[in-house]
């Protein structure tokens, strides 16, 4: 019985370091955050399949914020999303033209209605920075709470833009609506 | 015997297998990660500013500049408008007899919002913290003699410490400090 006992601790062992879970980063500054958050966004979010075929790239079009692009490139490197390769371009003034996701970062009120206008009924996901963003015809936007990051989605504006969001994204987001709002 | 010692060899075996493979994986745990991070663990990180970690408004990085108490007598100052001229990037001007405009980094003027600022009450007490509305310097009530330790502090280019500071009063008339020394923080 004794080797067997010796076998029962190894395997105990082995269950308790295997299972270890990895610490969770405990800081970021906003802008990596902000890139981690979006590929998230991507990765639970469904585009129609005329727009992204089985296969293609996913493209994320980064506009104002020359951080969060980086760390976007750097971490699109490292991991696919639904297993597709992930090509990130700045823009600037472009229009949301072969974008799957769009951020959009600070307010710029005027040029950001006119993006959004643009982008209304097209199949881009769009997420901002500013706390008005979802309010204001996009479909996410980061905020800033007790020093965590947070996002508020706008369901209503992904659903006409044929955008279908997992409930997982919706479930930790804080959901705003414009018409609530009487916008 | 052989049997039973073969049979020990495969514990040691199995138990230093899972041991070993664990090691270099945890090196790498303690690594960033946040690419694998899932949203609720997204949701835990704490946000912070660009020198990388959480920190205080007040242990800010700043330019740092004491006027000393030599510094004082040698000057022959008797204000403490004038002796903050002393430091590099105080702006000091003078409104009217009684009335002074002092901001750091631009241009000053009487009502300036741009100068956050602290008066310590005790010695070593550096914590910054911002007055109520602008000060309005009085040269009568300025003179050393009633100074507490002053610490002006401007802010780094990148604004950390935002607009809330006000220009403090720099006057505490219950505190009456014999050996007046201003710290700058600039």
């Amino acid at each position: 019985m004794t080797p067997y006992r010796g076998l029962l601790t190894a395997m105990a062992l082995a269950v308790a370091v295997g299972t270890t879970n990895p610490e969770a980063r405990q800081a970021a500054t906003a802008p990596e955050l902000k890139a981690a958050f979006l590929l998230n966004f991507a990765r639970y979010t469904t585009w129609p399949a005329t727009i992204l075929p089985r296969g293609a790239d996913l493209s994320i079009c980064v506009s104002g914020d020359n951080r969060v692009a980086d760390t976007l490139i750097d971490l699109a490197t490292r991991q696919q999303v639904q297993d597709r390769a992930v090509t990130v371009r700045p823009i600037k003034n472009d229009g949301p033209d072969g974008c799957h996701l769009l951020f959009w970062s600070g307010s710029q009120t005027a040029e950001r209605q006119a993006l959004l206008q643009a982008a209304a009924d097209k199949p881009v996901l769009t997420v901002g920075d500013a706390a008005d963003f979802a309010r204001a015809g996009g479909m996410i936007n980061f905020f800033i709470e007790d020093h965590r990051m947070r996002f508020a989605i706008n369901p209503g504006a992904a659903e006409r833009a044929g955008l279908r969001v997992s409930s997982r994204l919706l479930k930790l987001a804080v959901i705003v609506n414009e018409v609530s709002l009487g916008l | 015997m052989t049997s039973r010692s073969q049979r020990y060899l495969l514990c040691a075996a199995l138990a230093g297998l899972p041991l070993a493979g664990a090691a270099p994986a945890q090196a790498q745990d303690r690594e960033p990660k946040l690419w694998q991070a899932s949203l609720e663990e997204l949701m835990q990180v704490r946000v912070t500013t660009a020198s990388r970690r959480a920190q205080a408004a007040e242990d800010v990085a700043a330019a740092v500049f004491v006027i000393t108490r030599q510094d004082i007598r040698r000057s022959g100052l008797t204000t403490l408008p004038e002796l903050l001229r002393l430091a590099p990037g105080v702006q000091v001007a003078r409104v009217s007899a009684s009335k002074w405009a002092i901001s750091i980094r631009g241009a000053s003027r009487v009502r300036s919002r741009s100068l956050p600022c602290g008066a310590s009450r005790t010695p070593g007490h550096t914590r910054l913290h911002a007055a109520r509305r602008p000060a309005r310097i009085q040269t009568d009530r300025s003179s050393l003699g009633h100074r507490p330790r002053t610490q002006p502090a401007r802010p780094p280019s990148s604004g950390i410490l935002g607009g809330a500071q006000r220009l403090c009063r720099l006057d505490d008339p219950a505190k009456r400090t014999p050996d007046a020394a201003l710290e700058l923080l600039t």
